[in-house]
C-alpha cells in the first residue's frame, strides 16, 4: 500500500510535466506551460523531504505518503472537476489558483491525522511562502494587481512571522527546552533542534489560520467557478446569451471530435 | 533605445474609420479636429521606432479591425512592447481574427453596453449585440485573453448587473468600466450622464459582480474619492489617472495627444522627435500635478486623483483645470 502511494505521489508530478508538455506543443500556450511547470514545484520538495525522512523514519514516510496521496487524487479531482466545467480557459486559470486549492484540500487531510498537522507543518511553512510568492508572481505577471500583494504576504510570510514568534517564544522561555526535546526527536539529529520553540509556536499560531484563510480563498476559487457556470447556463436559458455564441463554440468541438 | 522617461503605455488611434455610430463616442475627430490622411505600416515605422520600449500598447480606433494591415502594425509594435492590446468592438471579429491574436499573444478588449436591445441602441448598429458575442465566442474558442468594458450610462444602468454579469457569463478574464464623460460625439448626448446615485449603483453593482465572481475589475476614467469615497468596496481596484505622466495618446496620422479623450495636438512624431514632445510645458505640468482645479491644491489625495478627468473637464469647459462633470454632482 505504502509503495502504491509513494508510486502514486511521485508519478503526480511527472504526469502534470506530460501534460505542460503536451498542451505546450499542441496549443502553443506558453503562459500555461510556464505555469503549469512551477505548479508541481512544492510536489517535488515535498517528495525530496519524503524520501529524506522516510530513509531516516519508515514512520514519517507513511504518513507523509497518506498526505501527499490525498493531495494528489484532490488535485486531480479538482483538474478534472474544472475541466468538465469550463473547459480549458477555466483549466488554465484554475492552474494559477491551484495553490490555494492545494493548501485547501491539504489542510483537513492532515488535521484528521492525530499530530501529524505538527509533523508536516515546519517545512509546509517553507512551501506556503514559496507558493504565495510564485503565486502572487504569476497572477502580477498576468496584470492583475492583487499579485503583488500575494508575493508580499509571501515576503512577510518568510521574514516578519518568524520573527514575531522568535521574539513571543522568548517570553515564554520556560517551554523552550521541552519543545526542543520534542523537536529533536522529530527531526533525529540532522537540523533545527536549537530553534525549536518558536518553530512550533509560529507553527501553531501562525501557519494554522494562515492554511485556514488560503484555504478559503482556494474554496472561493472553485465556488466562484462553479457559479460561473451556472450563470452561463442561466442566460444560455433565458436567452440573454444569444445561440450564436454556443453555435461558434460547439462547432470548435465538433471540430476536435471529428 | 534605453528607456529614459516613465512611459509605460500608448494608445495607438490606428483609424478614424468606424462600423459603430456610439452616442457617447469619444473620438475627439467626432467634432471640430484637423482629420489629416491615416499612416500606412511603413509610415508608422520610424515612429514606433522613436518611442522608447514601453511595458503596453493598446490598439484603437475607430475600429482598428477596419484595417486589414493590423498584423504588420501588431508586428512593428511588439518591437517596441511585450504587451499588446486591441480594443475592438468585436463586430468583425471571426476565426481568422481570433487566430491571429492567438498567435501574437494579443489582449483583446471588447465592449458591452447594454443587453441586446440597449446595446444597438446604444452602438447606433442593429444586430451590433449579436455580432459582438459572436466575436468573443470566437476568442474563447481560440483561448484568447479578452476584457470587457461597459460605459456606464442613464440609458443602460437599469440593467447595468446583468451586463457585467453578461461579460463574465462570456468568459472575459477581466472587466473595465467606464463611466460616460462628455467627448466626441458624447457633447451631443451630455443627457447620457449619470447622476450621483446611479453613479453609486454603477460602482457598487460593479463590486458586487467582481467580487461574487473573482475578477479582476478596474475604473477606466477615475473616480474623485472626496465626493465618492473609495471605502467599503470588497474588490474593485480604483486608481488614478497617469495621462501625460506616463501614457500618451497617438492618433491615425501621429500626432501626440495627452489623452485618447482630449483632443489638443501636443506634438507630432513625424516630424519631431520624442523627447521634444514629451517635454512640452503641458506634459510637464501634467508630471509635477499641475493640472487640477483650485480647490483640489493641497489635497493629499491630488496625485493620484487630479480632481477627476482632466480630458473631460477641458472637453467640457475648454479649461483643463475645470472640473470634471462628476466633481460637481455632489
Amino acid at each position: 500500500m505504502i509503495e502504491f502511494c509513494f508510486l502514486l505521489v511521485l508519478f503526480s508530478p511527472l504526469l502534470y510535466y506530460a501534460v505542460a508538455i503536451v498542451v505546450y506543443f499542441k496549443k502553443k500556450e506558453s503562459r500555461a506551460f510556464m505555469q503549469m511547470v512551477v505548479f508541481p514545484l512544492p510536489f517535488v520538495f515535498l517528495i525530496g523531504f519524503l524520501l529524506y525522512n522516510g530513509y531516516e523514519n519508515p514512520e514519517h514516510f507513511r504518513e507523509l505518503s497518506y498526505v501527499l496521496m490525498a493531495v494528489s487524487i484532490f488535485t486531480g479531482l479538482g483538474i478534472i472537476t474544472h475541466q468538465l466545467i469550463d473547459r480549458e480557459r477555466e483549466l488554465l486559470s484554475l492552474l494559477t489558483r491551484m495553490p490555494a486549492s492545494f493548501l485547501l484540500l491539504a489542510t483537513p487531510i492532515t488535521m484528521l491525522v492525530p499530530g501529524l498537522f505538527l509533523k508536516v507543518a515546519p517545512f509546509s511553512y517553507v512551501v506556503i511562502g514559496a507558493l504565495m510568492g510564485i503565486f502572487g508572481y504569476i497572477r502580477y505577471y498576468q496584470g492583475k494587481k492583487r499579485g503583488l500583494l500575494y508575493a508580499y504576504s509571501a515576503i512577510l510570510f518568510f521574514v516578519a512571522a518568524p520573527l514575531v514568534s522568535l521574539v513571543i517564544s522568548y517570553i515564554y522561555f520556560d517551554m523552550i527546552k521541552e519543545n526542543v526535546i520534542y523537536r529533536r526527536a522529530y527531526w533525529g539529529d540532522v537540523t533545527c533542534h536549537d530553534i525549536g520553540y518558536p518553530v512550533i509556536f509560529f507553527q501553531e499560531e501562525f501557519i494554522k489560520p494562515f492554511l485556514f484563510s488560503s484555504g478559503y480563498l482556494g474554496l472561493m476559487a472553485i465556488v466562484s467557478s462553479v457559479r460561473k457556470y451556472l450563470l452561463r447556463e442561466k442566460m444560455k436559458k433565458d436567452g440573454t446569451i444569444p445561440k450564436e455564441f454556443f453555435e461558434v463554440i460547439e462547432e470548435k468541438f465538433h471540430e476536435e471530435q471529428n | 533605445m534605453k528607456n529614459k522617461t516613465d512611459l509605460s503605455m500608448i494608445v495607438l488611434e490606428y483609424t478614424y474609420r468606424c462600423n459603430s455610430s456610439c452616442i457617447f463616442c469619444y473620438n475627439c475627430w467626432k467634432n471640430d479636429y484637423d482629420v489629416v490622411p491615416e499612416l500606412s505600416v511603413d509610415e508608422w515605422k520610424p515612429i514606433i521606432h522613436k518611442l522608447p520600449p514601453v511595458k503596453r500598447i493598446t490598439i484603437s480606433g475607430g475600429e482598428p479591425l477596419m484595417r486589414d494591415d493590423l498584423p504588420d502594425l501588431i508586428d512593428l509594435l511588439k518591437e517596441r512592447t511585450k504587451y499588446v492590446s486591441v480594443l475592438t468592438n468585436g463586430t468583425l471579429l471571426d476565426d481568422r481574427w481570433a487566430r491571429m491574436f492567438k498567435e501574437k499573444e494579443v489582449f483583446v478588449q471588447v465592449p458591452l453596453h447594454g443587453l441586446e436591445r440597449n446595446h444597438d441602441l446604444l452602438v447606433g448598429m442593429t444586430g451590433g449585440f449579436r455580432k459582438a458575442v459572436k466575436g468573443i465566442a470566437y476568442l474563447n474558442r481560440n483561448m484568447v485573453d479578452f476584457a470587457v468594458s461597459v460605459v456606464g450610462n442613464k440609458k443602460n444602468i437599469g440593467e447595468i448587473r446583468k451586463i457585467f454579469e453578461l461579460a463574465v457569463a462570456l468568459g472575459a478574464s477581466e472587466l473595465l468600466a467606464i463611466r460616460f464623460i462628455p467627448g466626441g460625439e458624447g457633447l451631443r448626448n451630455l443627457d447620457l450622464m449619470m447622476d450621483a446615485k446611479e453613479y453609486e449603483t454603477f460602482l457598487s453593482e460593479f463590486d458586487r459582480v467582481l467580487n461574487r465572481y473573482r475578477l479582476f475589475g478596474a475604473l477606466g476614467i477615475p473616480n474623485i474619492p472626496c465626493k465618492f469615497p473609495e471605502k467599503g468596496y470588497k474588490a474593485l481596484y480604483f486608481s488614478g489617472c497617469t495621462a501625460g505622466v506616463d501614457w500618451l495618446a497617438l492618433d491615425p496620422a501621429g500626432r501626440v495627444r495627452v489623452c485618447n479623450h482630449s483632443p489638443t495636438i501636443i506634438g507630432d512624431l513625424r516630424e519631431q522627435t520624442f523627447g521634444k514632445v514629451w517635454n512640452h510645458p503641458l506634459l510637464r505640468a501634467f508630471r509635477k500635478h499641475k493640472v487640477v482645479p483650485e480647490e483640489c491644491r493641497g489635497c493629499d489625495k491630488v496625485d493620484t486623483c487630479l480632481g477627476g478627468c482632466r480630458a473631460a473637464a477641458q472637453t467640457l469647459h475648454g479649461d483643463w483645470k475645470a472640473h470634471d462633470p462628476l466633481f460637481d454632482l455632489r
